[in-house]
């Protein structure tokens, strides 16, 4: 993701806006908190950040994972625009005789609002698959479970520049 | 607007994260048992209650201790893992009881279904080669003809079903039933009993009289008075139905040795 922004850069004029984002939701996986940078430039945006769960239905020690993600934004006004992308959730947790990774890729689609020339409001429903890849003490057993997984988030983001499309 | 705003929001939410991480008071650490596999409850199930990938999905990915399945007995003396009083097995959504149906239309329903109704001797080879535990909730009525079902068959079915079990991995099982007369009934080897019950006292005298392994109460049933009893009774017992947060925090009120969650990581969490 880093290299495809690095790609996007070198091959225009135009200077990407950096920024921060923060992003609050709930998916079938518990309530989700996000904290971590963004890099926009032109309609492309990339984030990179750290998840966590709290209250959940799997993870017991509660550690943050990483975060990345994509977006494309279709500018319809100034004050508003639809994203569509794509956000990969990766958590690993030690339980008592098991390790768990965790992988929860979703498309995400939504309104975002240019709350002033450095805010923006998100709200994102996200739609994918959560994979659970378990390696258990017992036996060498390895299991996989995967289950579809939907997400309704809301998100702000704040960038320290002004980005050249708004 | 300028950049202090952004900050006191990333500052707020570092520490409402950082408060939901303070470590609890320290308890004593009970066994924690799926219900239903993972979860019975529709918004802490992952995949559906009793199917093979929620008992899997609770013991592997969710390292529970163990996991708790409803076992009923189809007409034809065969146990499956279902929980509901009624099932729709036609298409015409008509519905009938477990007690009331062959394991054969019970496996024309399950044909092409994602995660089949399946038997206990399927749980029973799972866990020949899974050293955790199981309790099996024995449903012991026909909501159908409003009757209970036949104890000595059902004694017969629990063996059946378990026969592929070696001897001394049965007391990883337990079966736990409300009814009184059909645990008397039970014998499976090494196999542990436990009485369902809200009333403390008769719960008791039932361990001591029909040498009972423990007791499965609901969490909302037991009071401090009842949790006073129990322990002067030095009679072991299990919690059921914690699902929330309040819920979990209220079992360390007790001393269970083990608790039925409906939210395995939830109560693991809080006891870790």
């Amino acid at each position: 993701m880093l290299i495809l922004a690095i790609c996007i850069s070198i091959h225009s004029t135009a200077q990407p806006s950096f920024g921060v984002h923060s992003k609050v939701g709930q998916n079938r996986i518990g309530v989700l908190y996000e904290l971590g940078g963004s890099c926009q430039f032109k309609n492309h945006g990339f984030i990179l950040g750290a998840r966590f769960y709290e209250p959940d239905l799997v993870f017991e020690q509660n550690y943050p994972g990483l975060s990345l993600g994509y977006d494309y934004s279709f500018r319809s006004n100034k004050k508003m625009k639809i994203i569509i992308g794509g956000t990969l959730g990766i958590f690993c947790e030690k339980k008592l005789i098991t390790t768990l990774w965790l992988f929860d890729p979703k498309m995400i689609l939504g309104p975002s609002w240019n709350l002033s020339d450095h805010f923006k409001l998100e709200l994102l429903a996200g739609f994918g698959t959560t994979v659970n890849a378990v390696n258990s003490g017992f036996y060498e057993n390895k299991s996989k479970f995967t289950y579809l997984n939907y997400e309704l988030a809301l998100g702000l983001k704040y960038h320290f520049g002004v980005n050249s499309v708004d | 607007m300028n950049w202090r705003w952004g900050l006191n929001i990333i500052l707020g939410l570092i520490l409402s994260i950082n408060s939901s991480c303070e470590k609890e008071e320290y308890h004593v650490f009970p066994m924690v048992y799926g219900h239903a596999g993972t979860a019975l409850a529709d918004e802490r199930a992952v995949y559906p209650p009793n199917s093979e990938q929620s008992i899997l999905y609770a013991l592997n990915a969710l390292d529970a201790a163990g996991t708790e399945v409803d076992v009923q007995m189809t007409k034809d003396s065969v146990l499956v893992l279902f929980h509901d009083e009624f099932i729709a097995l036609d298409q015409k959504n008509d519905l009938t009881c477990i007690p009331e149906v062959n394991w054969e239309d019970i496996e024309l329903h399950n044909d092409g279904k994602k995660h089949p109704i399946i038997r206990l001797s399927q749980l029973v080879t799972i866990m020949k080669t899974n050293p955790k535990k199981v309790i099996l909730d024995l449903k012991h009525y026909n909501y159908c003809t409003e009757e209970f079902v036949n104890s000595e068959t059902y004694n017969w079915a629990l063996n059946n079903e378990m026969a592929e079990l070696e001897e001394y991995k049965k007391w990883r099982f337990t079966a736990n039933s409300r009814n009184i007369d059909l645990l008397a009934e039970i014998d499976c080897g090494e196999m542990q009993k436990a009485f369902e019950t809200e009333n403390i006292q008769l719960g008791i005298d039932y361990v001591n009289a029909y040498e009972l392994d423990l007791i499965v109460i609901r969490l909302s049933a037991l009071t401090e008075e009842g949790a006073i009893l129990l322990d002067n009774a030095n009679v072991d017992y299990g919690l059921l139905s914690v699902k929330t947060k309040k819920e979990i925090k209220a079992t360390a009120n007790f001393k269970p040795r083990i608790i039925i969650s409906d939210n395995i990581a939830g109560t693991k969490g809080y006891y870790n």
